[in-house]
């Protein structure tokens, strides 16, 4: 997968890299705080045939365009609430009325999952190949995870949006590519605009040719602050934690982490009600300064590249340094360069995380006014094309 | 195009069947819990079922108690360590590859020969819990293979409304499938550090929209109104260490307890199924 | 002075030159007349046991688990609807005509078998590439059998626009409803749509004798198999199916493979074409190991279900050991093989 490519690093450079990043502060390669974002440039509505789209280049040359398209879709009727679901196609669509006047009242704005269309592109990868399989799934699960975005693309009963999201690396994979891609999907996201709707009720639907009538797929108005998820990727070297590591950063990583978050409108305007009193006092006390209600909607263990890293040895258990001591000695030696580690020597790292480790790792991406805040008010500040 | 390797069947397309719920009564709302929130499932496993295989294991996950909900039943060998082929490039460690397939007949609709992305995004889970586990660098130059045969996923049968749970699902397919390759990995006698198991946990919210969500651990998507949140972790018990953790769900950022106490009831069912594995290694052993 | 011997474990001889392995145990220089005994223990005339389970999945419409040995089996069996709309020449049936057969099981596909034996169940059978030829073979060797058996009717595959009026089917109880709904419309009875049974078999665990697993446990699910009750539902111009009632597929016959393999004494290569040279052994229901080292096969279908023996298939690939004498000889051990195998159907 992508995040295993092999990188040309030799155990002593390893070693000296995992040394410097576990310092308190931690020295990165290219001078960077832990919390610090490579810089980037980033532009939208590039694409004049999409419904919405961006760019967005990274300082070390990657570079990822995603594209959104719109269409229109018939959806798929369910006969009674208990049916078992069936493909579209061979299914009357007769009974759809009586069948939707039942549940008037209440969300009548249902979503399907079905309904978005990912694909992600990757140079130098199929596209049927694991990685690219992982990247998919983690982007879009993001998206859907809340079951709100679909909503969004409700029509009427008998019709939805079907989005088709293409998202493609268009320079080689120099670094793991998941914030990236996520980055830019959240620009072309907020990008996105749809037709505004002419028709009424749940007749065929006719759209407003006026582009410049067309409403944003996530409106940009004071009341709502909801905005399509980010994912970033944070891993943990010793006691530090580091956000948007290198590639290089991330060889020796002994976890990693994509936590993906949004900004969600402030819980009393939702539909979701308070899930706890603990929660709606929470949401009562918002960071009046950003305002935002942060939500965190999936969190992926990344199979860090660190396992697959060439091990170090011991100068002494190597005999080009004249470890030739007694056979005993030597097996000693081995034994103990297998089981504990030597400083400066490098080993791959074994066994998973700490417990505390992977709450401290959640807790500062979560941390309010912190890193997620930053990232979105800069990707706010991209101005729409 | 039609793969012509296969028998396809017929051009046209098939329907899987349609019922008729207009004349016959409407089915009971969803079922509740029938066990405490703290208890899992009973599981069963047993290794050695490939016997040519390096190491095998089948696990069954116990029905629970309303008929019409299936068990979870899955098949894992492991071939290998073996050498890598000459074409590949060197490695330091052992190279794992994973491979988990559900049968045609392991859903409520049929599934193909090929794997779809949602299976390749298991393996990849399944890869990162293993890779933990596995003492990696004791076999330079060398392959193996883990594949699992979901023989039958856990959904039910009955609730035919799709509502969105196959994703839940997958979790609790992905908590099996660790469990099993662990076991199957020690029935091959492959180095790991500790036995490492899965585990799920949900947030669920049972009573109506406004009720006080709990936290269970081994949830069955149909036994619940509404599953708000849930993760599934493979853990390592004497290391105290979590090898792979997938969250998935809705969770106010402000609450990080909420996600915590998931966090902890998902390693609790992770122990919980260790127990088993563990009981069941012992068991080959005498 | 004599060559030093070198003692080996018996299954590291086994791996290392299987085919003298072999030799060694089905011959004894010491006893002539011992019986031969193959590698695995058994007589060369002598089966592994079958088991065979019934219904262990709860998303098939019938299922099955087969075991021979360590050879293991999963069949699945599921029906899907396929309207007669979807399906190209199509030619009207009427109820009282008299059915085309298996015409139409063959001609619209309405069985679709399919073996898979990439799930690791031995070391050859790795996933993540195409169906090997082996599993194609197979695949073709079930799909025809099942064809040429007879042993599924069109009749009930058949969803008809109105249900049955006769007595023994069981659609009855939705006869009321449908009758309300056609008032008025006095529409011709007529087939609307067929059963299409997905037979999927995946192999747990490997150890030769496939065909003979695969075809047991596609019998045993058929003969497991229920489908629900199906009724053509006029306004919603679609099939529906009942929740509660099913009907149990009607299985013609039990028919039973029987497979033996022939090893012969010279090594594979080595043979040349016209007669036999050596002695050679036909090896019932050959596991992993004698597979590999036989080069002709023979596998005869046989039913004895009606007091008779009848043979549906005879399939022989390679070699020239076995003569008209044997084949002969052959149905008797499959006579006795369908003995066996019927009391493990029960």
């Amino acid at each position: 997968m992508a995040s295993s490519q092999h990188v040309l690093l030799s155990p002593a450079e390893l070693a000296y890299l995992h040394a410097s990043l576990s310092l308190a502060p931690p020295i990165r390669l290219d001078g960077r705080s832990p919390t610090q974002f490579r810089p980037l440039v980033a532009e939208t509505g590039i694409l004049p045939g999409t419904n919405g789209s961006a760019r967005i280049c990274f300082a070390d040359g990657t570079e990822a365009i995603v594209g959104v398209k719109a269409e229109v879709e018939r959806t798929a009727q369910r006969p009674g609430e208990d049916t078992v679901f069936f493909e579209e196609g061979g299914v009357g669509t007769d009974d759809a009325d009586e069948e939707g006047e039942t549940r008037d009242g209440v969300d009548k704005r249902k979503g399907d999952a079905s309904w978005v269309e990912m694909t992600v592109e990757i140079p130098g990868l199929r596209d049927d190949d694991s990685g690219t399989a992982f990247l998919s799934a983690m982007l879009s699960e993001a998206l859907l995870a809340d079951g709100e975005f679909a909503k969004r693309l409700w029509i009427n009963r008998r019709f939805h949006w079907k989005l088709y999201l293409d998202i493609i690396l268009i320079s080689p994979p120099l670094s793991y590519p998941l914030p990236l891609l996520s980055l830019t999907s959240h620009l072309a996201l907020l990008s996105t605009r749809l037709p505004r709707l002419k028709s009424e009720g749940d007749e065929d639907p006719f759209f407003d040719d006026d582009w410049a009538a067309a409403p944003h797929l996530y409106p940009r108005t004071a009341a709502t602050t909801t905005r399509p998820p980010i994912t970033l990727l944070v891993m943990a070297v010793g006691n530090n934690i580091i956000f948007d590591p290198s590639k290089e950063e991330l060889t020796v990583a002994d976890v990693a982490l994509a936590v993906s978050v949004t900004s969600a409108t402030s819980p009393s305007t939702l539909s979701k009600p308070h899930t706890t009193d603990a929660e709606a006092a929470a949401a009562a006390e918002t960071d009046p300064e950003s305002g935002r209600n942060l939500r965190l909607l999936s969190i992926r263990t990344i199979d860090p590249p660190s396992r697959l890293t060439p091990p170090g040895v011991a100068n002494a258990v190597n005999a080009a340094y004249g470890a030739a001591g007694t056979q005993k000695a030597t097996l000693e030696a081995q034994t103990a360069a297998e089981t504990e580690a030597v400083e400066g020597v490098w080993k791959a790292p074994r066994g998973g995380a700490k417990r505390a480790v992977l709450g401290a790792l959640v807790q500062k991406v979560l941390e309010r006014g912190g890193v997620v805040d930053e990232v979105l008010d800069a990707l706010e500040a991209v101005e729409l094309g | 195009m039609a793969d012509r390797r296969r028998i396809n069947g017929p051009a046209g397309a098939t329907i899987p069947p349609v019922f008729d719920d207009v004349s016959t009564p409407k089915l009971k709302s969803p079922k509740t819990r029938s066990r405490p929130p703290n208890t899992t499932r009973k599981m069963y496993l047993k290794t050695g079922v490939t016997p040519s295989a390096s190491g095998s294991a089948y696990l069954e996950i116990e029905t629970s108690a309303t008929p019409g909900v299936s068990g979870l039943k899955l098949s894992c060998s492991v071939h290998g360590p073996r050498s890598l082929p000459r074409s590949a490039p060197f490695s330091p460690h052992i190279v794992l590859s994973t491979h988990v397939k559900y049968a045609p007949f392991a859903t409520k609709q049929r599934r193909g020969y090929l794997r779809d992305p949602s299976e390749r995004d298991l393996g990849i889970h399944l890869e990162a819990a293993l890779r933990g586990a596995i003492i990696a660098d004791r076999w330079p130059k060398s392959g193996v293979d883990i594949i699992i045969s979901i023989v039958e996923g856990d959904q039910d049968r009955e609730t035919s409304l799709l509502q969105g749970d196959e994703v839940w699902d997958m979790m609790n397919a992905l908590g099996g499938c660790i469990t099993v390759a662990a076991a199957a990995l020690a029935d091959a006698g492959i180095d790991c550090v500790d036995t490492v198991a899965g585990g799920v946990a949900a947030l669920v919210q049972d009573a109506g929209e406004d009720s006080i969500p709990t936290v269970v651990v081994d949830p069955i998507p149909s036994e619940h109104e509404k599953i708000l949140a849930a993760c599934c972790i493979a853990y390592l018990p004497t290391r105290d260490e979590v090898t792979n953790l997938w969250f998935r769900g809705d969770l106010p950022t402000s609450d990080i307890d909420l996600y915590t106490s998931l966090v902890e009831k998902g390693i609790q069912a992770s122990k919980n199924a260790n127990r088993v594995l563990v009981g069941c290694l012992a068991e080959t052993i005498e | 002075m004599s060559a030093p011997t070198i003692k080996l474990p018996a299954p590291l001889f086994a791996r290392l030159s299987p085919h003298p392995f072999l030799l060694r145990n089905l011959t004894s220089a010491a006893d002539p007349s011992r019986p031969a005994t193959r590698t695995n223990g058994r007589g060369t005339q002598e089966t592994r046991p079958l088991h065979a389970k019934a219904s262990s999945l709860s998303h098939a419409h019938g299922s099955s688990l087969v075991r021979l040995g360590d050879t293991t089996v999963l069949c699945g069996v599921r029906g899907e609807v396929l309207p007669v709309e979807r399906v190209p020449l199509f030619r009207p049936v009427d109820r009282g005509g008299v059915g085309l057969g298996r015409g139409e099981l063959r001609d619209y596909d309405l069985l679709v078998p399919n073996i898979e034996l990439a799930t690791g169940s031995a070391p050859q059978f790795l996933p993540g590439v195409p169906p090997t030829a082996l599993a194609q073979t197979l695949s073709t060797r079930v799909y025809s059998l099942l064809h040429s058996t007879g042993m599924v009717g069109v009749e009930d595959l058949r969803v008809w626009s109105k249900p049955a009026g006769g007595g023994e089917d069981t659609e009855m109880e939705g006869a009321g409803e449908g009758q309300e709904e056609e008032e008025g419309v006095k529409e011709e009875d007529r087939v609307v749509a067929y059963w299409v049974l997905y037979i999927d078999l995946l192999f747990v665990s490997f150890d030769g004798n496939p065909f003979d697993a695969a075809w047991a446990a596609v019998v045993a699910a058929l003969r497991n198999t229920s489908l629900p009750v199906a009724r053509w539902d006029p306004e919603r111009e679609m099939v529906v199916c009942s929740r509660t009632e099913k009907r149990q597929l009607n299985v013609k016959g039990l028919p039973v493979a029987c497979t033996a393999a022939v090893f012969e004494e010279k090594e594979l290569g080595e043979v040349g074409t016209g007669v036999p040279e050596g002695r050679h052994w036909l090896l019932l229901d050959p596991d992993r190991l004698e597979e590999t080292l036989c080069r002709e096969a023979i596998t005869m279908v046989v039913d004895c279900s009606d007091g008779e023996t009848r043979i549906k298939s005879i399939e022989k690939q390679g070699g020239t050991a076995i003569g008209r004498e044997l084949v002969r000889g052959f149905a008797t051990i499959a006579e006795k093989r369908w003995k066996e195998v019927q009391g493990a159907m029960k």
